[in-house]
């Protein structure tokens, strides 16, 4: 037992000692890989950086223009409220102005009491702060008089008031053919506004700030050995940011074909080349900035630059070769054996299917669009967008390292 | 006198501070070698490994400023690889069930003659245990690390960094005695 446990740890200490001692060799090609990978790993944490403050700002943009929606209509359904109460107030109403001018009696009064220059004109002051005053408690009262025009008409009124102390009946008559002024001032104002219109500017208003499309694409990949068809479509929104900025984001399903002619072992005319057809389904998520440089009524044009993620649902590869084997065919000629040999063409293929969602490609792409946009009806627009997709250096290998550049129409409403 | 500087470690490891990229280039290629040295106990592949390293030494040139210069570098590193190469293997190995009993029958045979194997030999045979076992077998018998800490360190329970040590020791056994057989 004792002779176990010793052979044991002088096994366990000649491991340790071994692996203490032990280094490998520098391997050449190691610090670039390390520069390589720190560096896509550096862009990758610059992009989430990147995106999570464009979603933040986003967001706040979207909370801000919602809140300032909500303004607008809560205005909107004060305006018509007021229309309807300015078209039936009663002339009770309005003689309610002049059972508010003790106040300035009582100033008056007290102006009387006191003569001396320095009082007059604090009263005077006071007087006037008062009777602006009354006329924003008016304001209040009626949200419409807010509207400049009719204010300066209600400070003007008040001013009257103030500076001609020596009225007292007359500047009833003064604050009662002001306030129908007012009154006629603000229901032309209103009357002339059309409630429907003002609501259809509202709802377009609000309509224009996430346009959504149905878009389809068809264009070339284009690698350093192969060139293919390829093709997507989806779905599109373009967000509003500013006045010619939005951002346009969507999720779009691409079928990528692509085709590499590889040279056999033999090289020969009769033998055709090897070939690797690649099949690719990715799920495209991008996230463009697009800016309009010309905005017309019924045209636009714009450019757009951003950035594209890639989920490849599906990468089914192709592998086909070519070659040539001598077959020997024996024959009996005149009791002779005679061997023959024809060459026959022999073709393999092999197929690798790489399960869905094995890769996601985070940003992997960077976009580059022109576009062109024609109102086709009050809510439907079309868009022709030459594009083209590079991917991002370090991002996509292999058969995923290639440009598509095509058209790319859009319907938006 | 330049070529002396840039072989003083203090002198390499204040450059790579000042994130000076030659600095850094400098202290990579000096201690590569012993950071993929002691990644390679920890992970059962090369490509592993140099993953590892990579990542080590990532985060060796974000916390350099941290560095306690009375302490050895190596010791330093060698702790950033082990960590790493531990968050790897747990994040690998997330749904791995744990075995909190030991039922491991162990047999008398001992290898009789001490192997003189190689370094890399060794990592050939530890590479043949489960990633669990070796990892807990290397953490104590190499690192001296206790069985608490190494249950803190991977994420289980203390009852199985024993069986995992146990069943470590068992199966190195029958693999010295394997290869002692085939000398």
């Amino acid at each position: 037992m004792k002779k176990k446990n010793s052979t044991e740890s002088e096994i366990f200490t000649h491991i340790k000692q071994s692996l203490e001692n032990y280094e490998e060799a520098y391997i050449p090609g190691s610090w670039e890989g390390f520069l390589q990978k720190r560096r896509i790993r550096q862009r990758k944490l610059f992009l989430r950086i990147a995106s999570g403050i464009a979603a933040c700002l986003l967001f706040g943009f979207v909370g801000v223009n919602l809140v300032h929606f909500e303004k607008r209509a809560y205005l909107k359904s004060t305006a018509e409220q007021t229309t309807g109460n300015i078209r039936n107030t009663p002339d009770s109403e309005i003689n309610s102005t002049k059972k508010s001018q003790p106040s300035i009696v009582s100033l008056k009064s007290d102006l009387k009491q006191f003569k001396s220059p320095a009082t007059e004109s604090k009263v005077n002051s006071n007087l006037k702060e008062n009777s602006i005053a009354e006329g924003e408690n008016r304001a209040v009262e009626h949200p419409v008089v807010s509207i400049p025009a009719v204010d300066s008409i209600n400070k003007a009124s008040a001013l009257t008031v103030s500076t001609d102390l020596q009225l007292n009946n007359n500047k009833a008559d003064t604050i009662k053919s002001s306030s129908d002024t007012i009154r006629n001032k603000t229901t032309n104002t209103i009357l002339n506004t059309p409630p429907a219109k003002e609501n259809q500017n509202l709802a377009d208003a609000s309509r224009r700030k996430v346009r959504f499309g149905i878009n389809f694409s068809s264009g070339v990949n284009t690698s350093q050995s192969s060139g293919s068809f390829n093709y997507m479509g989806g779905l599109s929104a373009d967000i509003s940011l500013f006045s010619n900025v939005l951002l346009s984001t969507g999720l779009q399903i691409e079928n990528q074909n692509t085709v590499k002619k590889m040279q056999g072992i033999v090289s020969s005319s009769t033998v055709p080349q090897n070939e690797s057809k690649t099949k690719l389904i990715n799920l495209d998520l991008p996230v463009n900035i697009t800016w309009k440089f010309v905005s017309e009524k019924s045209h636009a044009y714009y450019v757009s630059a951003g950035l594209s993620s890639l989920i490849h649902l599906k990468q089914e590869i192709r592998n086909t070769t070519y070659s040539q084997d001598l077959i020997p065919a024996s024959s009996l000629v005149n009791g002779e054996v005679i061997k023959t040999y024809s060459i026959v063409d022999q073709v393999s293929v092999t197929q690798n299917t790489v399960a869905p969602t094995q890769t996601f490609n985070f940003a992997g792409r960077i976009n580059f669009m022109v576009g062109f946009e024609k109102k086709l009806t009050d809510r439907l627009f079309l868009h022709i967008e030459p594009y083209a997709k590079v991917p991002a250096p370090g991002q996509a290998q292999g058969s995923l390292n290639q440009t598509t550049t095509g058209i790319n129409f859009k319907i938006s409403f | 006198m330049e070529s002396r500087k840039e072989e003083n470690i203090e002198f390499i490891i204040q450059g790579c501070i000042r994130k000076n990229e030659k600095y850094q280039e400098l202290l990579y290629k000096k201690f590569f070698g012993y950071a993929f040295s002691v990644a390679l106990i920890y992970n059962h592949h090369r490509s592993d490994a140099l993953e590892v390293v990579n990542d080590s030494f990532v985060k060796v040139f974000s916390k350099i400023g941290k560095y306690d210069a009375s302490k050895s570098f190596p010791g330093w590193l060698r702790k950033i690889v082990i960590n790493t190469s531990i968050d790897k293997l747990r994040r690998n190995n997330k749904d791995h069930q744990f075995v909190e009993a030991d039922k491991y029958p162990i047999t008398d045979e001992t290898p009789t003659i001490i192997s003189h194997l190689a370094a890399q030999d060794i990592i050939e045979i530890l590479n043949q245990l489960p990633h669990f076992h070796k990892t807990v077998f290397c953490l104590y018998e190499i690192e001296g690390y206790s069985h608490d800490e190494i249950a803190e360190q991977l994420g289980i329970p203390s009852s199985s960094s024993r069986v995992y040590l146990t069943r470590a020791k068992q199966q190195l056994r029958e693999l010295f005695l394997v290869n002692d057989l085939q000398e």
